[in-house]
């Protein structure tokens, strides 16, 4: 009797510790590039001898989210600086957006966010109220547009600085649609023009391939949808829900109509798409010939079949199209021991010309006019549709808007949830209206 | 009482003894055990601690937690549909994953402690992929095994059935979920083989004389004398599954429509999707009592179905 108690008792004392602790995934492999820095004082000691030795080595510590291109490009950058500049070397972390935030509030959580943070409109808000950015004011701003300035600015202090200019459009299979023989969609075409188009291309395609991507749980389409119908953005600049019952109707049973049709995909495939990965991404797989796209990924775009991709202007209603938002930023971290060095970099990151030879277009089209006018002649074509997207956009484009402070996960999660029930036809556009006002709650009306 | 604990007695008399004289070896001990102690009090006891004051706290991670009292667990059990959902596909999970895990665990184990030519070779290579498996590159594999244009449907392809899209689907998500970790039988079936081959074969020897068939000894010999492995793989997988979160994280997400959301997923968005560690950290505490439950349920049934030896010996 006394084996089994004392079994039990070992075995108690085992759910315990089992039970808290939760699995956690540890990822990145930071790799320290640039060891450049070792033998700056004997390579360096015929230009600048006296310079060198007062200067600390500083190790930056560096984090953004993006695509293959976007990472080789940069890191590429970062040991053009180091060359440059011997003392600094980086710690770079990289990853996609996926995890990327969940990474950075841990890192900030704990006081040891890196010192260079690339930061999105959506974001900039939460962590310059936290504190956890620290004000730039000592990188060199005077050639960047006023617009894309002021959009790093919270309370008129500038916590991030624009990388770039973006709008976002549509991005289709040049190869394809022109193979089914129909003309490919032009710049400032209308919601009716792009669902005619999906049903005129999809009669032309055989079973297993659509035409149009199934948005019904794409939030920021929805709302695009909705604004160009002049009843503005999901949510109202103060966190109020502004999801126009019948506009919204009318979208979803559009998209129950086109699944029907076979237009756009069935739910058990449209769920497994993911943007731009090879692997995942529906255009890619030759499953949809046309999807929504930002114009900074026209690179990344392009490598999944060079020159077969276009860029065209979202769908239009009667009040625009699509919109223009800054790209992404680069903030300074508040914890970060280099501020000075960090904004340096930044400064010439966004105004040097030999940094803009290697960084091209991989952060959307360069934010200082001058490096702008530089660059122009060497542009190559797939980067030149991403800046054809954003000039075709801007006539037409509407305010740019993100989820107020504490909306995001309705739009990432709740919202998807609900749509995914309707796409996989377990209830009907009317119930799911239920549902969305419901959930909408939580988030406060 | 019993024979261990007359031991323990002496052991523990001679250990004090030794104490007054040579107060160094309690700290030789210590320094031994250092690495592990280090590890329980900063990775285990410590968190523990915090998640339990942060579960009565509005913490957000990057702002200071303030007290909110009762209201995180107010809210949870009271208002929160996605805690529902989540609680129940965990249920669901934990009933369909842990018998069928055990049973092929124990399948696999008792063919594997067959008298034949070149037996450990085979336990070998049907043990070895437990031993590379790293939890996400399987889940990374099954998801490609199982997603729309995988392996399963390419083969289904070769025989003219069309292909089926088993992980996309809300109706068969979960059961693929299963059968992923079903297959993870590794640890439980090294657990049974060993307490196989503890059953004394006179046992069967003699039942065999007697004229009782193999499922007769199945059923009378082995299933008995292995009820406290079964016992302690049960309580092992059950703690374990209630926890499900890697396959679900990479496979699925917790989707389609939250057919596969299962409560650690649900946690961790919270703690990390909304940054909500208050929150979250409730919810981890209802996930203990959640398992503690079951676990205890688990013990006071094996009562009736767990037998030891040295209990039968110790009546008789």
């Amino acid at each position: 009797m006394n084996v089994s108690k004392m079994r039990k008792y070992a075995l108690i004392a085992f759910v315990l510790v089992m039970a808290l602790s939760i699995a956690a995934c540890g990822s990145g492999k930071n790799d320290t590039i640039g060891t450049n820095s070792t033998n700056n004082a004997a390579n360096n000691n015929t230009d600048q001898p006296k310079e060198d030795k007062t200067v600390d080595p500083v190790k930056l510590r560096i984090m953004w989210w993006g695509s293959q291109t976007r990472h080789d490009a940069t890191i590429k950058a970062l040991d053009e600086y180091t060359k440059l500049n011997p003392h600094v070397t980086f710690e770079p972390e990289f990853s996609g957006w996926d995890g990327y935030w969940d990474k950075l509030s841990t890192q900030a959580a704990a006081n040891n966010a890196p010192d260079i943070i690339q930061m999105d409109a959506a974001y900039l808000a939460d962590y310059a109220a936290r504190n956890q950015l620290t004000e730039l004011t000592t990188v060199n701003l005077a050639s960047i547009d006023e617009v894309l300035l002021n959009s790093g600015k919270v309370q008129d202090k500038l916590y991030a600085v624009a990388l770039g200019n973006n709008a976002f459009g549509l991005a289709y299979n040049k190869e394809a649609i022109e193979k089914s023989g129909i003309a490919v969609p032009q710049n400032g075409l209308t919601w009716e023009q792009y669902f005619q188009f999906g049903r005129d291309v999809k009669a032309k395609l055989g079973d297993g391939q659509y035409a149009l991507m199934d948005d019904s749980k794409a939030l920021d389409m929805y709302s695009l949808y909705q604004m160009s119908k002049g009843k503005g953005y999901y949510v109202t600049d103060d966190g109020k829900f502004n999801i126009d019952k019948d506009t919204w109707l009318e979208w979803q049973n559009i998209f129950l109509k086109l699944r029907e049709e076979g237009v756009v995909p069935p739910a058990t495939l449209s769920v497994t798409d993911k943007e731009l990965d090879p692997n995942l991404d529906l255009m890619a797989q030759g499953k949809v010939v046309i999807r929504g796209l930002h114009a900074a990924q026209s690179v990344a775009l392009d490598t999944l079949k060079p020159g077969a991709m276009g860029m065209v202007t979202l769908p239009r209603g009667e009040h625009g199209a699509g919109w223009l938002k800054p790209s992404m930023f680069w903030s300074v971290a508040s914890s970060s021991k280099y501020q000075i060095e960090a904004q340096k970099f930044i400064d010439w990151f966004i105004n040097d010309q030999g940094a803009a030879d290697i960084l091209t277009t991989t952060r959307g089209v360069p934010v200082s006019k001058t490096v702008l006018d530089y660059m122009e002649p060497k542009l190559s074509p797939a980067d030149i549709m991403g800046i054809d997207l954003i000039k075709n956009t801007a006539p037409i484009a509407q305010p740019f808007k993100t989820s107020p402070k504490g909306w995001s996960n309705f739009g990432g999660k709740d919202y998807g949830t609900i749509a995914e029930k309707l796409m996989f036809n377990q209830i009907s556009p009317e119930q799911a209206w239920e549902e969305v006002v419901k959930k909408a709650k939580e988030y406060g009306i | 009482m019993s024979a261990l604990n007359r031991v323990r007695q002496r052991q523990w008399k001679s250990f004090s003894l030794r104490l007054r004289g040579r107060w160094e070896s309690p700290v030789a001990g210590y320094l031994f055990i250092s690495p592990w102690l280090i590890g329980f009090l900063g990775l285990t006891l410590y968190p523990m601690i915090m998640s339990l004051y942060y579960a009565f706290t509005n913490f957000s991670l990057l702002e200071a937690p303030q007290w909110v009292g009762w209201k995180n667990y107010n809210l949870i059990l009271t208002n929160d549909d996605t805690f529902v959902t989540s609680l129940k596909v965990t249920l669901l999970f934990v009933v369909f994953s842990v018998p069928l895990k055990l049973i092929f665990a124990l399948l696999v184990a008792m063919l594997l402690n067959k008298d034949i030519k070149g037996i450990s070779a085979y336990r070998l290579m049907i043990y070895f992929p437990s031993l590379i498996g790293t939890s996400i590159a399987v889940a990374i594999l099954w998801k490609n095994i199982f997603s729309g244009d995988g392996f399963i449907n390419q083969i289904l392809e070769v025989f003219g059935i069309e292909g089926y899209s088993w992980v996309n689907d809300p109706r068969t998500a979960l059961s693929t979920l299963v059968v992923l970790v079903v297959w993870q039988f590794g640890s439980s079936m090294v657990i049974f083989l060993t307490g196989l081959k503890q059953i004394p074969r006179d046992y069967y020897e003699a039942s065999s004389v007697d004229g009782a068939s193999k499922i007769r000894q199945f059923f009378s010999i082995t299933l008995p004398s292995l009820s406290p492995i079964i016992l302690f793989n049960l309580v092992l997988q059950t703690i374990g599954s209630f926890q499900m979160f890697t396959q679900a994280f990479i496979i699925t997400k917790g989707g389609p429509i939250n057919s596969t959301y299962m409560y650690a997923l649900y946690l961790y968005d919270r703690a990390f999707g909304r940054l909500q560690m208050g929150y979250a950290s409730a919810l981890a505490w209802i996930l203990l009592i959640i398992i503690g439950i079951a676990t205890a349920l688990i013990f006071i049934s094996s009562r009736y179905w767990v037998f030891y030896e040295n209990e039968r010996k110790g009546k008789a």
